[in-house]
């Protein structure tokens, strides 16, 4: 008993929600794409592209704007992840072409445009300067203060289930990404909603990784999301596409790292297994949930 | 001789004569936490910016963005001709080694592993010893008993930091609790600073006031952290932690700082590692008020980068292992003006004396733990 009340403290939730709010907006984001049919596994390269605006924009105009610096910063993470992902979007809806295949090349200019970009910035391969001015903290009390991205991310969970089931663009999101044919031939404009839903999943997953740059270290450095991209992917799978089913999956996957980081230190389990158990139940998730729920035309090129 | 050699002697002669007036050129491979990790890397970059003030000789810096990219850069130091390429970090091993048996010709250096390569100069360093140090500062120190050692990558080399630093704090206070964490168990453990900053706050939880990371570009994590929190407060102690003492009652405090620490609270510190980090502790860009960096194990990677040059700038290049420790000050804690208001004076004459020891050999620091 004495265990668990050392292992369950609040220093332990504030864990838990730091370590799930980026995974959660990746996956709310990779929702908006996958659910108007396009698959967006650069999610991982957006998270990177967005840490890497975000701490670089909030250095550069913070010696005039001050405070007000990373505020800039997360708008400008957030829309170089936008930019990003319409980048994939023209790929694969204006060009049709194979929409893994693109979101790897996405991938891969993330691991490759960071170290150039701060050389020429920095004379640095790895890390951008150090910004004075990070996001701030809001909370109650000494631990659970978080910075505004988590409180952004758990509302756009609400945000998101009532865009997607109450308004028509989320009718129409769903439609394209279900029947695209039959949608179109109701007036709707797939291209132009597929566009709007990869932008969007690219202000989210932008946004998550300014949250990783500035609203939880304040620089950005080499690997900064290092793979949650895919694990917010997993979650998204797991949750079955669904706005709380994505809630869940993420608060589980953030549970876990929270739970490996607290477990770390005890040695009740090798150190080496504690790091692993995200990645396995992660495995696990996917094996007992499959793809039964996916959107029917995800990850095909809209022909009409 | 014939003419064909005359020819040739000659040109070997005049290859001489240019080489000699061209710039030595040193190639320097860091590891996973670039060159301006603030720690190990800056360490070694800070001695080769020296090496090129004095000598003038020429740096070329190749930081590798995946472990897969180490090889190809050392190569292409080697095929250029470069007089000596210097592998920073344990991770260089394989390739250095690989690299310098195919250009026996070349000189090479690794700093914190050894070769079997002839024409490489191993620079190691006996950490355990100023680890020990650090952590009997720590001990010392500690207002709650509970001290922190966050290490990088789970490898014998930083088991060598653990086991001194927990053999040091438990010769200042034998009841003393540590808790030792890790980041990860690939390279990339020496770049997670949101790894570190997580396992600091699970640290605080626990009741760690002083913490020591031997983490690389991680330990950045435990700074920020430290910079946030600033201080544990009473009503944060979990069960069977409390206050035994307070060592900086009279230590000025910045207007932040006692702010928000009012009431029954201790400041926290971080201990940096390898550079000199005692003034990334000064939050508020003034020394004069309490900063949050209790010390730094210092390693003086600059100093075995610099003299490496030297000797080859010099041509004394040689081959094999230099290991450095306390004795030759190699390693040695940090003491300067952001904290020597954090140790006093009686504190620093029983460092002293446990250094005198540890160099004597009375007092055997364990490397493994």
């Amino acid at each position: 008993m004495d265990f668990l009340q050392n292992l369950f403290t609040l220093a332990f939730l504030a864990t838990l929600i730091r370590s799930t709010a980026p995974l959660l907006l990746a996956a709310l984001g990779g929702l908006y794409s996958e659910r108007s049919g396009i698959v967006n596994i650069a999610l991982e390269g957006i998270i990177i592209f967005g840490a890497l605006a975000g701490a670089v924009i909030t250095e550069r105009v913070e010696g005039s704007l001050g405070a007000l610096a990373p505020w800039i910063g997360w708008l400008g993470g957030a829309a170089v992840g936008g930019l990003v992902a319409w980048i994939h979007g023209v790929i694969s809806i204006k060009y049709r072409a194979d929409q893994i295949i693109s979101g790897t090349a996405v991938n891969l200019l993330a691991l490759g445009v960071p170290p150039v970009l701060l050389g020429a910035l920095y004379n640095s391969a790895t890390d951008s300067k150090r910004v004075e001015n990070a996001l701030p903290l809001w909370g109650f009390g000494d631990v659970l203060r978080f910075s505004p991205p988590v409180f952004f991310a758990f509302l756009m969970v609400a945000v998101t289930w009532y865009v997607l089931y109450r308004t028509p663009y989320g009718l129409r999101i769903r439609a394209t990404g279900e029947h695209p044919q039959a949608s179109a031939s109701m007036g709707v404009n797939v291209r132009r909603v597929r566009y709007g839903a990869v932008v969007i999943s690219g202000l989210l997953a932008g946004t998550a990784g300014v949250f990783l740059s500035i609203g939880n270290l304040d620089a950005f450095t080499r690997n900064i999301s290092a793979g949650q991209g895919f694990i917010a992917l997993a979650a998204l799978i797991f949750g079955q596409w669904r706005p709380l089913g994505v809630l869940g999956a993420t608060l589980l996957f953030g549970f876990l790292r929270a739970l490996s980081i607290q477990l770390g230190g005890a040695q009740v389990l090798p150190p080496s297994l504690v790091e692993a158990l995200p990645y396995l139940i992660t495995i696990l998730a996917l094996v007992f949930t499959g793809r039964a729920a996916a959107p029917r035309a995800v990850g095909k090129p809209f022909d009409g | 001789m014939t003419k064909l050699n005359k020819v040739i002697a000659f040109g070997l002669l005049a290859l001489g004569v240019a080489s000699a007036q061209t710039p030595v050129r040193v190639g320097m491979a860091y590891d996973a936490g670039g060159k301006f990790d603030r720690s190990f890397n800056q360490s070694a970059y800070e001695g080769s910016q020296r090496a090129v003030k004095d000598f003038k000789v020429q740096t070329k810096d190749f930081e590798p963005t995946d472990p897969s990219q180490v090889v190809q850069g050392i190569q292409s130091f080697a095929q250029a001709g470069f007089d000596l390429t210097i592998g920073v970090g344990f991770n260089n091993n394989a390739p250095i080694t690989t690299v310098a048996k195919a250009n026996p010709d070349l000189n090479f250096a690794l700093i914190d592993s050894v070769s079997e390569a002839p024409n490489v100069r191993n620079l190691t360093f006996r950490e355990q010893e100023g680890s020990y140090l650090v952590g009997y500062l720590a001990a010392l120190n500690s207002s709650t008993g509970v001290v922190g050692f966050i290490g990088g990558m789970d490898i014998p080399l930083i088991h060598k930091f653990e086991a001194g630093y927990k053999a040091g704090a438990k010769a200042a206070n034998k009841n003393v609790k540590i808790i030792a964490q890790y980041v990860g168990t690939t390279p990339d453990a020496w770049n997670n600073p949101a790894k570190g900053k997580e396992i600091a706050s699970s640290m605080k939880s626990q009741g760690a006031d002083i913490i020591y990371a031997a983490a690389g570009a991680s330990g950045n994590g435990l700074i920020d952290y430290i910079k946030q929190t600033q201080c544990l407060k009473a009503a944060q102690l979990p069960k069977g932690v409390t206050f035994k003492s307070d060592n900086f009652k009279n230590v000025a405090k910045s207007a932040s700082y006692t702010k928000a620490c009012a009431g029954n609270s201790r400041p926290m510190f971080f201990i940096g590692v390898d550079s000199n980090q005692n003034y990334l502790g000064d939050f508020d860009k003034n020394p004069k008020t309490m900063n949050h960096g209790l010390t730094s194990m210092l390693k003086r990677v600059d100093v075995a980068v610099y003299e490496t040059i030297k000797a080859v700038n010099a041509g004394a290049f040689k081959g094999g292992t230099q290991e450095f420790g306390l004795k030759d000050n190699g390693i040695a804690y940090a003491l300067d003006q952001y904290n020597t208001a954090l140790i006093s004076k009686a504190q620093q004459a029983t460092v002293a004396k446990v250094r005198a020891d540890i160099i004597a050999g009375k007092i055997k620091v364990p490397t493994d733990r």
